[in-house]
C-alpha cells in the first residue's frame, strides 16, 4: 500500500544533461512545457530529440527541489497551460552546472582530440 | 539524487504536502498539463497535413507512455514518509466515513458493541482515576523523593511500626542520617478552642515550621508557619486549614491577625491554607518547638519525613536509616523492640500502605473485564464481516491489498473503541462518584482527589485505541487472509458442514470469555466468602447500640483528679438519661481495643512484651457485653479506690498463666511505670477476673493479651464515654453534648461515633469496597459472556436451519434438536471453564493476601462458579435452541 516510488529512468540523453537544458532554455523567461520541448528541439536542430513525456517528469523533479516555479496562465493560442520559470536558487543551480558542463566536455573534447 | 540543499528540502516538502491536502487539485492540473501538451503536438501535426485522428496518434507516439510519465509525475510529489501518512489519512478518512454509514445501517450491532466497549473502558477509566489519583499523584505538592521512616517491630508479638518520634530522637536521625536532604515533622495534639459558647474541639498538628516551605504549599490566605514562629518568645500564632476555616470560622476572611484562644493562650491566626493541604488531618497548624532541653516539649512524639538528597536511591537511604536506627537502638533501649527492621518508604507507600494491593488487584480485575468485552466485540465484528464476506471479496478483486482490508477493518473498530471511549467515560465519571462514595476514610491521603483529569482521559483513549487493536484485528486479519473467489460464487449461504466448524475464531474467543469470566467471578467468590468468615467473627464484644466519644480538656489544669472527676459526673447524669442501657468512662483509642502497653510477671527478668490495656470505669463491661468467664468484674470500690486490679482476657491467661488458676495472681504492667504524662508507680496489678477475648488489634489478627484496669489508677489515657443505649443510639448525640457542658463548658466532646461504625470503617469497609467492585465487574463480565455464548449459538443455528430441517424431515424430535444445541452450548463453555480453572489457580495467589477465612483456592468457591457459568452458558444456549425446534423442515430445504 504504501510503496516507494521508483526511480525515473534517465531519457536518451546522458544521464542529467535533460535537467541542465531545462534550466537554460528557461533562463530566457517563463515558458510551458510543450514551448520547452519545441525550443531544445529546435535549438539543437532536431539533434536532440527525445520522448517528450519525459520532460514532465523532470519539470516536476525540478519544481519539487525548488529550482523552478510554475504558474497557470493562457498559451499564445489561449488555452490553459502550465507556465516555468527559473527560481533565484535554479539560476544558482544552472551557473553551477553549465560551468561543470564547460569543465567536463572540454577535458572529454581534449582527450579526444589527442588520439 | 543529489543531496539537496536544506531550503531544497524544505521546499519539496511544502510540495508534498500540498500533494497530500490538495490532492484532487493537483491530479487534474498534471492532467491538464499533459493534455495542453498533446493538444499543442496534435495541432502541430494537423497543421502540417495529418487528419485528426492521425494526428492525435503521432502526438502520442511522440509523447511516449502517457500513463508511465504521468504515474512519474507523481511520484515526484510522493517522495518519503509524509506522502505515506497522507495516504493513510486519506485511507482513514475514507474508512471512517464507510465505517459511521455501516453503522447506522445496524444500529443494534453498534449499539450493542459501543455499549459494551463503554462498559470496559469505563470500569477501565474509573479504577485508573483512582490508581491516578491515590498511588501515582495523591498531594497537592509533589512527592518526588519524599519518604517517611517507620520502625516496625519484627518480634512478632507487638502492634506493628511506629512512625511518631519524639524531639531527641526526632533530631538524632535528622542530624545524623546523611542522604536526607531535609527533614520536616509533626504530630497529633487535642486543641480545644474556647469560645464563649463553650469549648470546641479541634484536631490540632504541631509542625516543625519548615513543613510548608519543604512541600511547597503556599497559604491561601494571609502567610504559613515560617521560621522564626517557633523561636522562644515568638508572639504565639497558628494556622487554619481550610476545611476548618469553612466549618468553624464561617469562612470569615477577618479571622487573619485576630486572636483566639486554643488550649488556653490567645494565638494569632496569620494564615489560612488552600483546600488540599489536609497534613496531619488537623484542623489547625501550631510550630513545633525542637528543643532537646524543653522538658515539656521535647516528649511530644513527632511524624518524620524527608527528602532524599538528589541522586541518593531510595536502597541507599534505607541501609544509611537501618545503620543509624541500630546506633539509636542503644541510646533509647526503651523505644525499639528486640528484633526491629527501620524501613524508609515512599511518602506515596507509607500514606496508602495496604490499599495499594487492593488496587492493583482490582486494576488486574478490571484488564479481564476489558479482555472480555474486547473479545465479544471482535465476536460481533467476526460475525458481521461474514456477512461482509462479498463485499470484502469485491474489495479485494478490485485492487485493495491484504493491508488495505485489515485497515479498514481496525478504523471501523477503533471507531466503535472511539465511542465506547465516550460513553465509557460517562460510567466513569458516575463510577468515579460510587468510588469515591464507597472509600472508607483513612483508607486514601485525604490531600487525593479522586477525578478525572488529563491524565486519566489520556489513559481513556489509551485504552480505546488498544482496544479496537484487540477487536479489530482479529476480523481484519482474518478478511485479509479470505479467498477473494469462493464468496463471490455461492449465494453466500452455507451448506450443512457450515457454523462453528466455519468459524473457529469465534469458538476460540468465547472460550476464551468463559475462561475469563470464570477467574473474575471466582475472584469475587473469594472475596464474597472472605467476607462473609470476617462477619462471622466472634469479636467477644457486642457493638451494637454502642456510642463511643472523647472528652478533650483543655492542658494544664485537668491532671488526673480533674478528669477522672469530670468523666465520672457525667457518666452519672448520662446514666441517669431515658434510653441509656449503660454508661462507662474508658480509654480512647476506641475501646474496647484498647491502647499498647508492655507486660511480664512481677519479679520475672523476661523482657516486656507488648500487650493492651484499657482503662474502664465500673460500668465498661455491661456497655460492650464482656463475658466474664472466672473471678469478678471491676466494681465500683476498685474503680473509687483506684485499686490495681485487674480483669484479664483468656489470651493473657494462656500466655502467661497456662494450666495455673490466674485468679489472685499479680502481672507487672511495665508500660505504665514509664508512661507520659502521670506515671504509675509501681504498676503490679492483681487479676481478680477473666473475660472472654475481644479481637483487640482487629477482626483479621489473633487477640493480644489485654487487661483491663480502672481508670482512676491514672490520667495518662485520654478519657472517653462508652455508652450504650436502647434503639438508635444517635439520639442520645445531643444529650450528651449537653450533658458534659453541664457538668464543665470547657471540656469538648469530640469523636463520637457508632462503635459499629468505627468497626466498619476499620474492618470492613476496605474489604467490602473491593468486594462490591469486584462484583460488579464479574458480574458485568457474566453478561458480556451470555452475550457472546447466545450470539455464537444463535449464529450456528442460523446457518445449520438447513441440516435442521433435513434431521428433522428424517424425524428427529424436538428434543434432539435441543439437545444437539445445548452440547453445542456447554462444549464452548465447558472448555471455557477448564481452561478458566487453570488460570484462577494460576492467579489465585495474587488475591491470597486480601483473603481472611479461605484460601485462594477454594473448591467451593470454585465449584460454584464454574455451576453459575455453565448454567449461564445453558441458558444463554437454550433460547437459540428453542428456535431451532421451531424451524419448519419444508422451509428449511426451500431456503437452499
Amino acid at each position: 500500500m504504501f510503496s516507494k516510488p521508483k526511480k525515473s529512468a534517465p531519457g536518451e540523453l546522458l544521464p542529467g544533461t535533460l535537467d541542465m537544458l531545462v534550466l537554460k532554455t528557461l533562463s530566457r523567461g517563463a515558458l510551458h512545457g510543450y514551448a520547452i520541448a519545441e525550443f531544445i528541439e529546435r535549438t539543437s536542430e532536431d539533434v536532440l530529440r527525445v520522448e517528450e513525456g519525459a520532460l514532465y517528469p523532470a519539470l516536476h523533479r525540478l519544481e519539487v527541489r525548488g529550482l523552478l516555479a510554475s504558474e497557470w496562465g493562457a498559451s499564445d493560442n489561449n488555452r490553459r497551460a502550465k507556465f516555468y520559470r527559473l527560481t533565484p536558487e535554479g539560476r544558482k543551480q544552472l551557473v553551477h552546472e553549465a560551468s561543470y558542463w564547460a569543465r567536463m566536455t572540454s577535458g572529454i573534447a581534449r582527450i579526444m582530440a589527442s588520439a | 539524487m543529489k543531496i539537496g540543499s536544506l531550503r531544497e528540502r524544505l521546499h519539496s516538502l511544502r510540495v508534498r504536502l500540498r500533494a497530500v491536502l490538495r490532492r484532487e487539485e493537483m491530479e487534474s492540473d498534471l492532467d491538464d498539463e499533459l493534455r495542453f501538451h498533446l493538444a499543442m503536438r496534435q495541432q502541430h501535426y494537423g497543421d502540417s497535413g495529418l487528419g485528426s485522428e492521425d494526428a492525435r496518434y503521432a502526438a502520442l507516439r511522440r509523447f511516449g507512455n502517457f500513463t508511465a510519465f504521468k504515474e512519474e509525475c507523481r511520484d515526484m510529489w510522493n517522495l518519503g514518509p509524509v506522502e505515506g501518512i497522507g495516504r493513510l489519512a486519506r485511507f482513514v478518512a475514507q474508512d471512517l466515513r464507510y465505517g459511521v454509514r455501516g453503522l447506522r445501517q445496524q444500529p443494534a450491532f453498534a449499539l450493542l458493541a459501543v455499549t459494551t466497549l463503554a462498559l470496559g473502558i469505563g470500569a477501565a477509566t474509573t479504577i485508573f482515576s483512582v490508581i491516578q489519583n491515590v498511588l501515582l499523584d495523591p498531594f497537592d505538592f509533589s512527592a518526588d523523593r519524599l519518604v517517611a521512616i517507620e520502625i516496625r517491630d519484627e518480634t512478632g508479638k507487638g502492634r506493628g511500626g511506629r512512625r511518631m518520634f519524639p524531639v531527641p530522637e526526632f533530631l538524632d536521625y535528622k542530624e545524623q542520617v546523611g542522604s536526607f536532604e531535609d527533614v520536616i515533622g509533626g504530630g497529633y495534639m487535642d486543641v480545644v478552642y474556647t469560645t464563649p459558647a463553650g469549648a470546641e474541639q479541634l484536631a490540632g498538628g504541631f509542625m516543625t515550621v519548615n513543613n510548608f516551605s519543604f512541600l511547597g504549599t503556599p497559604a491561601a490566605l494571609g502567610r504559613t508557619l515560617e521560621a522564626g514562629d517557633d523561636q522562644p518568645g515568638a508572639p504565639p500564632v497558628f494556622v487554619l486549614t481550610h476545611k476548618a476555616w469553612v466549618v468553624s470560622f464561617g469562612k470569615d476572611p477577618g479571622v487573619i491577625g485576630k486572636s483566639f484562644v486554643l488550649n488556653g493562650v490567645a494565638r494569632t491566626c496569620v494564615g489560612v491554607m488552600g483546600p488540599r493541604f489536609y497534613k496531619l488531618g488537623a484542623d489547625v497548624y501550631l510550630p513545633a518547638v525542637l528543643d532537646r532541653a524543653n522538658e515539656e516539649e521535647r516528649r511530644r512524639p513527632y511524624m518524620l519525613q524527608a527528602r532524599l538528597r538528589q541522586g541518593v536511591s531510595l536502597e541507599e537511604a534505607r541501609t544509611e536509616v537501618a545503620l543509624v536506627a541500630e546506633r539509636l537502638a542503644k541510646v533509647y533501649p526503651d523505644r525499639y523492640p528486640k528484633r526491629f527492621t527501620a524501613r524508609v518508604d515512599s511518602m506515596i507507600d507509607s500514606t496508602v500502605g495496604s490499599f495499594r494491593q487492593t488496587l492493583y488487584t482490582l486494576a488486574a480485575a478490571v484488564g479481564l473485564l476489558l479482555l472480555i468485552a474486547c473479545a465479544n466485540v471482535a465476536n460481533l465484528l467476526l460475525a458481521r464481516a461474514i456477512g461482509r464476506e462479498r463485499e470484502l471479496a469485491v474489495r479485494a478483486s478490485l485492487g485493495a491489498g491484504r493491508s488495505r482490508l485489515v485497515l479498514q477493518m481496525l478504523v471501523e473498530s477503533l471507531l466503535l473503541a472511539l465511542l465506547g471511549a465516550v460513553l465509557g467515560c460517562v460510567l466513569a465519571h458516575f463510577g468515579i462518584r460510587g468510588i469515591v462514595a464507597a472509600i472508607p476514610d483513612g483508607l486514601i491521603p485525604r490531600q487525593a482527589v479522586i477525578r478525572m483529569n488529563w491524565p486519566v482521559l489520556a489513559f481513556s483513549l489509551g485504552v480505546a485505541v488498544l482496544t479496537s487493536v484487540l477487536c479489530g484485528l482479529v476480523p481484519g486479519l482474518r478478511a485479509a487472509r479470505r479467498d477473494v473467489v469462493e464468496p463471490l460464487k455461492g449465494s453466500g449461504k452455507g451448506g450443512a458442514g457450515d457454523g462453528a466448524r466455519r468459524r473457529p475464531l469465534a469458538g476460540v474467543l468465547v472460550v476464551s470469555e468463559v475462561a475469563l469470566s470464570l477467574v473474575l467471578l471466582s475472584g469475587a467468590g473469594l472475596l464474597i466468602r472472605s467476607f462473609m468468615k470476617l462477619q462471622n467473627v466472634e469479636l467477644g464484644f457486642e457493638p451494637k447500640g454502642v456510642l463511643i466519644a472523647r472528652l478533650a480538656f483543655p492542658p494544664g489544669e485537668y491532671k488526673s483528679a480533674g478528669a477522672g472527676r469530670v468523666a465520672n459526673e457525667v457518666t452519672a447524669r448520662l446514666a441517669a438519661l431515658p434510653g441509656v442501657v449503660a454508661v462507662s468512662t474508658a480509654g480512647t483509642s476506641p475501646p474496647p481495643f484498647g491502647s499498647g502497653t508492655l507486660m511480664r510477671l512481677p519479679g520475672s527478668a523476661s523482657e516486656p512484651e507488648p500487650a493492651s490495656i484499657q482503662i474502664v470505669g465500673e460500668g465498661f463491661f455491661r456497655t460492650v457485653g464482656a463475658r466474664l468467664l472466672r473471678g469478678r468484674l471491676l466494681d465500683e470500690a476498685d474503680v473509687a479506690g483506684a485499686r490495681k486490679v485487674a480483669v484479664v482476657n483468656q489470651t493473657l491467661v494462656a500466655r502467661y498463666f497456662d494450666g495455673i488458676d490466674p485468679l489472685g495472681r499479680a502481672i507487672d504492667l511495665t508500660g505504665l511505670a514509664t508512661m507520659q504524662p502521670d506515671p504509675v508507680a509501681d504498676p503490679v496489678f492483681e487479676i481478680v477476673g477473666v473475660v472472654a477475648d475481644f479481637r483487640n488489634q482487629g477482626i483479621r489478627e489473633p487477640a493480644l493479651p489485654q487487661a483491663i484496669i480502672p481508670h482512676t489508677v491514672t490520667a495518662g489515657y485520654g478519657r472517653g464515654i462508652l455508652l450504650k443505649a436502647q434503639g438508635d443510639a444517635r439520639a442520645l448525640l445531643n444529650g450528651l453534648e449537653r450533658e458534659v457542658w453541664a457538668v464543665d463548658p470547657r471540656v469538648a466532646v469530640t469523636n463520637v461515633e457508632l462503635l459499629s461504625d468505627v468497626l466498619d470503617r476499620w474492618q470492613y469497609a476496605e474489604p467490602r469496597l473491593s468486594l462490591v467492585i469486584m462484583s460488579v465487574f464479574a458480574g458485568t463480565g457474566l453478561t458480556l459472556v451470555a452475550l457472546g455464548v447466545f450470539s455464537v449459538v444463535a449464529y450456528t443455528v442460523s446457518r445449520r436451519t438447513h441440516e435442521i430441517g433435513i434431521r428433522m424431515a428424517l424425524g428427529a424430535e424436538r428434543a434432539d434438536v435441543v439437545r444437539m444445541v445445548l452440547r453445542m452450548a456447554l462444549g464452548l463453555v465447558g472448555s471455557g471453564i477448564a481452561l478458566g480453572l487453570l488460570g484462577a489457580v494460576a492467579l489465585a495467589r495474587v488475591l491470597q493476601a486480601q483473603l481472611f477465612g479461605v484460601t485462594a483456592l477454594d473448591p467451593a468457591t470454585f465449584a460454584s462458579v464454574a455451576l453459575v457459568l455453565a448454567c449461564v452458558g445453558l441458558l444463554a444456549g437454550y433460547v437459540p435452541a428453542l428456535r431451532a425446534t421451531r424451524v419448519a423442515p419444508m422451509t428449511a430445504l426451500r431456503q437452499s
